[in-house]
């Protein structure tokens, strides 16, 4: 009986035409939403006339493209490498932190840029900037411990790196964007001021810092069902703070480029 | 047992329906958000008396009727027939269904209340539908009659190339606009409208059958290449957006016309 409901289960998933995208798909859409609701109207403007579209329409555009061979370069853009001093590897181009820099860089006189330039670094930018908050997306190369593996979900292999990609579909699997943004779009200016404070590279070594607790709360060929609920708690509430965190800095990030 | 046995049924009878029936909830409600961003006041509080809520709201409603016995007359009104000319053929496709409920609506003090609110019902959710890409059939078009099965590239080359098989169907009717499924449907209506508002007007001009006619145009280059089995790329898939778009700003933009003009 139980493996006959599973397998109805497992068509109504697929007859639906429903596709996990993960953070790829509602923790982007979602940042980029609560991060339109703090523009100014400045900057919401600015980028609604670039894009022709709002933020939250092109934020997993990046990860549409990636493999299409005019941008297979930024297919290796979408985490940040750091080392065992919490720092981003700097060096390295396959890094958000650093290609956000660049584009921040460049975006400084984006009056001066083709609009098709603008259109296509801000796409990069509301992806990014979600993406080095992303949990799994911090990537500890030089400490073999922390590698990314394989968990078990009801019994089935799964990528330790998926589950926390697809975090808000597990946790909140019947939200809208309205929904997050009325329960997570809720802090005050003080609290927004802090998050927002510092530089890239500075958001970059807290989330290396922070994101290490991940591989202690969901430690690999471990069965999540299994896990205590104060670890589900736990896991709920990174999955929160970070999208609140990518959310309120891409904000911070488009408010200083449009400012003039 | 019983219960589970009915849940289970329930559970694949709304999903057979999203599979079988036209957009999904986000794409007509989608519309009917759209739609309601274009009202007239009249229409808007007209709409509203007989309705007795949204067009949102009521957008689902004629999806119920197309599984039911005694109306399953009214799954024919999801299609719009056309000929190789891209001219209405049918009287009994979702064209024809709509110019009766246009009708109904403009003569309503002639009818029965139930049929003015049944009328209006079905306007909503047939302009959606006559507006998807997979619900338009042209005569010499024979992939555009039936849908089939064809697979997506995940775009990857070497061992990391997969594909997922889908049907033509399930892509246009959920699959392609299920990228933004955490989008409520009154910001996907927003986005549609920044988007593609410069062209309301040309959009809404011309009658229910040139509204077809023109879904015809949108619908013949998209089938180039296309046939059963098939493999889509991404990046084509990744192109499909955009036309999926357009439909969804016609959709809205022509059923707040339609309204507009019933309800003036």
């Amino acid at each position: 009986m139980k493996k006959f409901l599973l397998l109805v289960a497992l068509l109504a998933t697929t007859g639906a035409g429903y596709r996990a995208l993960g953070w790829g798909g509602t923790g982007h859409s979602v940042i980029a939403y609560i991060a339109e609701q703090n523009l100014t109207p400045q900057a919401k403007q600015k980028c609604r006339d670039y894009l022709h579209h709002t933020l939250p329409y092109h934020a997993s555009w990046m990860d549409y493209w990636r493999f299409y061979e005019p941008f297979a370069e930024t297919s290796s853009w979408h985490s940040v490498p750091v080392g065992k001093d919490n720092k981003h590897l700097a060096d390295m181009t396959d890094n958000a932190a650093r290609q956000i820099k660049r584009i921040c860089r460049e975006m400084k006189r984006y009056k001066k840029l083709k609009d098709s330039i603008v259109c296509d670094n801000l796409k990069y930018l509301i992806h990014m900037v979600g993406d080095m908050h992303c949990p799994s997306h911090t990537k500890y190369l030089e400490e073999p411990h922390l590698k990314q593996g394989k968990i078990l979900r009801k019994g089935k292999k799964d990528k330790f790196h998926a589950y926390w990609d697809q975090s808000p579909d597990i946790y909140n699997p019947k939200w809208t964007i309205e929904d997050y943004r009325k329960n997570l779009d809720t802090l005050t200016p003080a609290e927004i001021a802090d998050i927002c404070s510092g530089t890239v590279d500075d958001w970059a070594t807290q989330n290396a810092v922070e994101m290490r607790e991940i591989y202690t709360l969901l430690p690999l060929d471990t069965e999540v069902t299994e896990l205590p609920e104060e670890s589900h708690a736990r896991m709920k509430a990174i999955c929160h703070k970070q999208i609140q965190r990518g959310a309120y800095r891409l904000a911070y990030v488009l408010n200083e480029i449009f400012k003039k | 047992m019983k219960q589970i046995l009915k849940t289970i049924l329930f559970v694949c009878a709304v999903i057979f329906t999203t599979e079988a029936f036209g957009w999904n909830r986000l794409g007509h409600e989608t519309i009917a958000a759209l739609a309601e961003r274009h009202l007239t006041p009249t229409a808007k509080e007209q709409c509203q008396a007989i309705l007795g809520g949204s067009l949102r709201e009521n957008a689902m409603w004629l999806d119920s009727l197309f599984r039911q016995e005694n109306t399953k007359y009214t799954a024919s009104w999801q299609y719009a027939v056309l000929d190789a000319n891209l001219r209405s053929v049918s009287k009994k496709d979702g064209v024809a269904a709509l110019e009766q409920c246009k009708d109904v609506l403009a003569n309503r003090a002639e009818h029965s209340d139930s049929t003015v609110v049944a009328a209006l019902r079905t306007v909503i959710h047939v302009m959606g539908d006559i507006h998807n890409v997979a619900h338009v059939r042209i005569a010499d078009i024979p992939q555009s009659k039936k849908s089939f099965v064809f697979y997506i590239s995940n775009g990857r080359k070497g061992k990391k190339f997969a594909k997922s098989k889908t049907t033509w169907r399930r892509f246009w009717d959920s699959s392609l606009i299920n990228r933004h499924r955490v989008f409520t449907p009154e910001f996907y209506a927003e986005d549609v409208d920044l988007c593609h508002g410069e062209r309301r007007e040309e959009f809404q001009k011309g009658s229910i059958r040139d509204w077809a006619a023109d879904m015809g145009r949108e619908c013949k280059p998209l089938y180039q290449g296309v046939a059963p089995e098939f493999l889509m790329s991404r990046e084509q898939s990744n192109l499909m957006e955009l036309p999926q778009d357009r439909c969804l700003a016609r959709a809205g933009y022509r059923l707040a016309a339609l309204l507009n003009e019933v309800f003036k």
